[in-house]
């Protein structure tokens, strides 16, 4: 019993790769409502739009149609994919913004 | 004072050490948040170096590093170690630093110094009570070989060989429809719409 025991507990590192499916990552999804050096605002595009402020950071990437691109290149009104991560004060920061046209991606991946 | 006697006292002080670290270790918790100590990772790293027999230690790589077969074992890389080592191999994703002990930064000397065997016989055995699992069929492990040659790469991955390995990093069913969703939506699409699951 023992040892059923001890291998559940050394098992559980295991289970935890099921928890981190989005890599702690929250995706924000919407349109730019406003934009300022240190933030971006977005209004969801889900059934129930909510805005949500989400902090730029220096070590924000910007993507526009699949290549490098800066936060000047973000205007309101664009639709963009933020994906962010929560900070210690629970608020969003973002580590990716993605908008423009995608590029074609293979289907299969 | 006896040598018996001298033998006997040794062995008590080291039970008595034993047993003050073992409570100081129970004491302190189980979290795989931590990091190991410098005594259990210097004995870690021993035990291991000790438990892998000479001749592997010093068995050659059947393959080059062709770019034909670096590209296949960056892609096995991506698909099989990225999840808990990253694509550049620096262990510094959610999985990666929560395994206990973390997982290394193979980029780095404590990797890179190890033989080609040692490399080998790590994928193809795994290391028990870590994260790292064994790798590959007993007799039929040319992919762990190639991901040796990978490994040595590492520390010269360019930017272009690290952004081509997402394609190849696993992802389940709904990313997969998450992503697409967000793509539909950049594209213009009024508003994301469920997809139909393909398979059920």
């Amino acid at each position: 019993m023992k040892i059923r025991i001890t291998m559940l507990l050394l098992s559980a590192p295991l289970l935890a790769v099921l928890a981190f499916a989005h890599n702690g990552m929250e995706h924000v999804m919407g349109t730019v409502k406003t934009i300022s050096e240190n933030s971006v605002t977005v209004q969801t595009a889900a059934q129930d739009p909510k805005i949500i402020t989400v902090a730029l950071l220096p070590s924000t990437k910007f993507v526009k149609s699949g290549g490098d691109a800066s936060s000047k290149d973000l205007k309101v009104g664009d639709r963009v994919m933020v994906e962010a991560k929560e900070n210690s004060s629970n608020k969003l920061e973002a580590v990716t913004v993605t908008f423009g046209k995608q590029p074609p991606h293979d289907a299969n991946k | 004072m006896k040598l018996h006697t001298k033998v006997l006292l040794l062995l008590l002080a080291a039970v008595i050490g034993a047993t003050g670290y073992a409570t100081v270790l129970v004491r302190s918790g189980f979290s795989a948040r931590d990091n190991p100590s410098a005594p259990e990772e210097f004995a870690a790293r021993a035990i291991r170096s000790l438990s892998i027999p000479a001749a592997a230690k010093r068995a050659a790589n059947p393959f080059q590093a062709t770019p034909e077969i670096l590209t296949q074992a960056r892609e096995h890389f991506a698909d099989h170690c990225a999840t808990c080592h990253a694509n550049n191999g620096s262990g510094k994703n959610e999985i990666g630093q929560n395994l206990y002990p973390k997982a290394p930064d193979m980029r780095l000397p404590q990797t890179q110094n190890l033989t080609d065997g040692e490399i080998y016989y790590i994928i193809h055995n795994g290391v028990r009570l870590t994260g790292m699992p064994a790798w590959g069929e007993a007799d039929h492990d040319r992919d762990s070989w190639k991901l040796v040659l990978f490994i040595r790469h590492l520390p010269q991955l360019t930017p272009q060989e690290e952004k081509d390995m997402e394609r190849f990093n696993p992802t389940s069913e709904i990313d997969r429809e998450e992503k697409q969703q967000e793509e539909e939506f950049l594209n213009g699409e009024d508003s994301p719409k469920k997809k139909q699951n393909q398979t059920r």
